[in-house]
């Protein structure tokens, strides 16, 4: 699979919170199918499903291709976990370490920020993205 | 005086672009950084091993990963059979993750050599610990973390105490230790079943040099 081409590579030049506020603003300003496919394409849907607590990833696909909609509550889950991969993107400058960045056990948090997110603590999360950064 | 340990050199993972140029007001994610932002804390380790295990530490998949990424459902219609294969394609490549390519970009391997010894505080030592313990910004981060004493075990603490460690660090500097005049603190980081060693010096970078590791001294 092609590596994402990223336009504004470094985070050297923004601030921690400038590079999370940047990525919110890119995941709400995609539409709800693009966003889903561009997820599911580096995070692949079995880890979407277990962010969204969804239990047939088959349901993700449809999503990517606007044939169902998630409720508003996974949007928003969903929003936040593309937040964090497009800001780990432009961190480390793959979207593939991105995402395999959110399977990792993370130090910060001492368990996978996939397992963070499922569970709605989405400020420790963002505290270890701006850790990330920072490093 | 608290025990110390005197070092000579160390080994360091660091910019390419400047592997001793370090900000304080850029830093703040260190365990032991200055929490004041106003002196730079400089980390490195008696082995290359603990160097590279502490800047890969969020890389490694998690014990579950796999198994999660692996949960592909049969397909249920034509256009998942290619979201399937793409789901495999990921999980396989979580298997065989490798250090991401950004850090051999940006980083290299630096072996730092010193003008004389440094003197760091150990922090793994028992009177050391207990006079910790009896700082007034150790104690109060001890209180917000739970912990009802100070040991090394609240030093290997997960990261998400950093608040403890750096007021350890705010300790040496300007607190219990501050009339003491440590280079620097030494630490212990667990790996797996490892224990290792690493260090944070807060003596001033122009007594140090390093040059890229192969390369001659």
């Amino acid at each position: 699979m092609p590596e994402a081409t990223v336009e504004t590579p470094t985070a050297e030049a923004l601030l921690p919170d400038e590079l999370l506020r940047a990525a919110s603003a890119e995941a709400y300003r995609m539409s709800g199918p693009d966003l889903v496919q561009h997820l599911k394409r580096y995070l692949g849907r079995p880890l979407i499903a277990h962010v969204t607590k969804t239990a047939d990833a088959n349901t993700v696909s449809r999503w990517a291709t606007a044939k169902a909609s998630p409720d508003r509550a996974t949007w928003e889950r969903l929003r936040t976990l593309g937040t964090v991969h497009l800001a780990v993107t432009r961190i480390v400058g793959s979207a593939e370490s991105a995402g395999q960045w959110l399977t990792g056990v993370n130090p910060d948090l001492g368990r996978m920020p996939a397992d963070e997110l499922r569970e709605g603590n989405v400020g420790n999360v963002f505290a270890a993205v701006r850790l990330l950064a920072q490093q | 005086m608290s025990a110390v340990v005197a070092i000579a050199g160390f080994w360091r993972v660091g910019r390419r672009a400047g592997p001793l140029h370090v900000l304080p007001d850029k830093q703040g994610s260190g365990g032991f950084d200055d929490p004041e932002h106003l002196v730079a804390v400089i980390y490195g380790a008696p082995s290359l091993r603990t160097c590279l295990l502490e800047l890969l530490r969020p890389w490694p998949a998690g014990p579950e990963a796999a198994a999660i990424l692996e949960k592909i459902p049969l397909p249920a219609e034509p256009e998942d059979v290619a979201d399937a294969a793409a789901d495999e394609h990921i999980a396989a490549a979580s298997k065989r993750r490798a250090v991401p390519p950004f850090i051999f970009e940006r980083d290299a391997i630096y072996a730092a050599a010193l003008a004389g010894p440094l003197a760091l505080l150990m922090l793994t030592d028992v009177t050391t610990l207990e006079r910790l313990e009896c700082d007034a910004g150790v104690g109060r981060e001890m209180i917000c973390c739970g912990y009802p004493q100070f040991d090394r075990g609240a030093l290997l603490a997960p990261i998400a105490h950093r608040r403890l460690t750096q007021a350890v660090t705010n300790a040496v500097l300007r607190g219990a230790f501050s009339g003491e005049r440590y280079d620097g603190m030494s630490a212990d980081a667990r790996h797996a079943n490892s224990t290792l060693s690493f260090w944070g010096l807060v003596t001033p970078r122009r007594s140090m040099w390093c040059h890229p590791f192969g390369a001659p001294s």
